[in-house]
């Protein structure tokens, strides 16, 4: 986890998957289980049969299936599927942010360092080094020490974290298609710098990048489900999944499992359907040529 | 050789150059006054508000400030801890063999882990590569906080075979208190060793030289140990630096979720009480533990692979 990944990067100079299928099962179970997990974060909260902060000291870790609590309840006797439902959406907003944030950012330094080279490339390339000297997590760590605990302030520290695996794999990207005949005979024929990137070589390029977007959404995922559950997240009484969890270690050391056990699974759900999203395409566009 | 030695050295310096002074210029980019920062909420003294300003040298211009901290820093002076009313150095330095002991640990597990399961994928195509990739991936997916907390439920909870919680005393009592930590942390990048190894051994097996190995009757362990191993493992060698990251970030997670004492427990916990003079110093260790241990592997890569060397041409 934690931001330092053996990205897209890698897996396009290894072949590190499995061959997959062109119609892969696999590939629209994840598709759909994503569009689920996105329509629990949107209509959550309307759906939750309870408040999912409403205390019922009768009921403290009951199980799963225990009559009105379908997942059983937590420590405090809350409902553990309301909460699951409730909590979605700030598990989902933390790495939208880091993604949006990340990827134009890359996009932008690695576009313009592969596109115009010289002393530009070899500024940005000691700045996208020097970044790679702070490991994700340790970062947003470091944001939540000066600004404050909250969903905001980890997130964008991660998105900075996040840049310069994109903006390297762009910046490579970019330098390979320079290279090719078609833009010095699009240059001759007297078309623009930026059209040409625009047009042309964005479009070429644009296949690792998604995939390395796709990639780094399930380690956003886990990178700030790490800082929820170490307390640094969102604070009650909000919650996401990460602070679920570490709610639940009581219950867990109790010999309840459950309270950890749902959100533990959907992370895990989520983080696999995005990591063969991920793997699909590159595994695609390499077997293109 | 000495120009490719001298150009690492000199990046290495200028980025921990960089860091400090970015770790140390945050404090000033907070809105707010650095001083009510630096104390936060905590009930302190006239006396040791006095000792604070003297110690950021808040009374001097920026850049002195910055050389006051440095130099100290430099010389192993931290300052003071606000939470714990005590010498930041020494407090990092009583907490530091947990934390090293878990990360050596971890590392046994992940090198001969995934060398050994990864080698097994290579050569052994079919059910047994298909087992092993299919259970990395899940493993790739699960975050150590899962793992830790699905541990502490088996093996503590459940089986009662080891502690949940705590460091131990005395050597081997620690061991036992940091096996299930240190296979937590391992667990997920046994995985990433592992689908690495394979792939590349899997690039070797195919090649042509192995082949001509082959047919010259090379085979077993030889050819393993003498061919398939060494040109494999500058590939596997670029993992070190995500593993090196990895480890040093997740024993903060681990530390948290098994209540062990070290950096990384005492990291969180002083963010949580905003201890700033604690935060800086640990981050600046993380950031140069991270930077010197990938200078130390860089400059051994051309023992491995003379290639690095030569700039990589001639592939």
């Amino acid at each position: 986890m934690t931001g330092q990944i053996p990205a897209a990067d890698a897996l396009l100079r290894t072949d590190t998957t499995v061959r997959l299928p062109r119609r892969d099962p696999w590939l629209f179970a994840s598709i759909g289980w994503l569009a689920l997990v996105v329509l629990i974060a949107i209509v959550g909260p309307w759906i939750a049969p309870y408040d999912p902060n409403t205390v019922d000291l009768r009921a403290i870790n009951a199980p799963p299936g225990t009559a009105g609590h379908l997942l059983g309840t937590d420590q405090l006797g809350r409902d553990l599927l309301s909460r699951l439902l409730v909590g979605a959406r700030l598990t989902l907003i933390g790495p939208l942010i880091v993604i949006v944030g990340s990827t134009l950012l890359g996009v932008i330094i690695g576009g313009v360092s592969g596109w115009i080279g010289g002393w530009v490339d070899g500024l940005l390339s000691r700045i996208i080094d020097f970044l790679f000297a702070f490991p994700g997590l340790l970062l947003a760590i470091f944001a939540v020490a000066l600004f404050g605990p909250g969903v905001v302030t980890p997130a964008i520290a991660l998105a900075i974290a996040f840049t310069p695996i994109g903006a390297r794999l762009m910046r490579n990207l970019v330098m390979r298609e320079v290279r090719k005949d078609y833009v010095s005979s699009l240059r001759v024929l007297g078309f623009s710098g930026v059209g040409i990137f625009v047009r042309h070589v964005f479009p070429n390029v644009s296949a690792p990048m998604l995939s390395q977007t796709v990639l780094g959404f399930s380690y956003a995922v886990v990178d700030l489900a790490a800082i929820s559950y170490l307390g640094l997240g969102v604070q009650p009484p909000e919650f996401d999944w990460g602070l679920m969890i570490s709610e639940g270690q009581q219950s867990l050391l109790a010999g309840a499992p459950w309270p950890v056990l749902w959100p533990s699974i959907m992370i895990v759900l989520v983080v696999i359907a995005f990591n063969h999203m991920g793997e699909y395409i590159i595994d695609r566009y390499q077997r293109r040529f | 050789m000495w120009r490719f030695i001298l150009i690492r050295l000199a990046g290495g310096a200028v980025t921990l150059v960089l860091a400090s002074f970015i770790v140390f210029g945050a404090m000033y980019l907070v809105p707010g006054d650095p001083l009510s920062n630096l104390i936060g909420g905590m009930n302190i003294t006239s006396e040791q508000i006095a000792i604070i300003r003297n110690q950021y040298g808040l009374d001097l211009p920026f850049w002195e400030r910055y050389v006051v901290w440095a130099t100290g820093a430099v010389r192993g002076d931290f300052g003071l801890s606000l939470q714990f009313q005590q010498n930041v150095t020494n407090l990092i330095a009583s907490r530091i063999p947990t934390t090293a002991m878990l990360v050596v640990m971890s590392t046994v597990w992940i090198v001969l882990g995934g060398l050994v399961l990864g080698a097994v994928a290579a050569f052994k195509a079919g059910r047994v590569d298909r087992a092993i990739i299919g259970t990395t991936a899940i493993t790739a997916a699960v975050p150590v906080f899962i793992t830790s907390l699905l541990l502490i439920y088996t093996f503590s909870v459940g089986l009662r075979w080891f502690p949940a919680f705590g460091n131990g005393t005395g050597f081997w009592d620690q061991v036992y208190h940091l096996v299930l930590p240190s296979l937590a942390m391992g667990i997920f990048y046994i995985g990433l060793v592992t689908r690495t190894t394979r792939a590349a051994m899997r690039t070797e097996l195919e090649s042509d030289y192995v082949a001509v190995a082959r047919i010259r009757g090379i085979v077993g362990r030889p050819l393993f140990s003498r061919h398939i191993f060494r040109t494999s493992l500058p590939t596997i060698m670029t993992l070190s630096s995500v593993l090196i990251a990895g480890m040093l970030v997740s024993s903060q997670i681990v530390e948290v979720s098994f209540g062990l004492s070290g950096i990384g427990s005492l990291l969180i916990q002083s963010v949580k009480s905003v201890d700033f003079a604690v935060v800086q110093a640990i981050t600046m260790l993380v950031i140069t533990v991270f930077v010197v241990t990938n200078l130390i592997v860089d400059l051994l890569m051309p023992l491995i692979d003379p290639r690095v060397v030569r700039g990589g041409g001639n592939r």
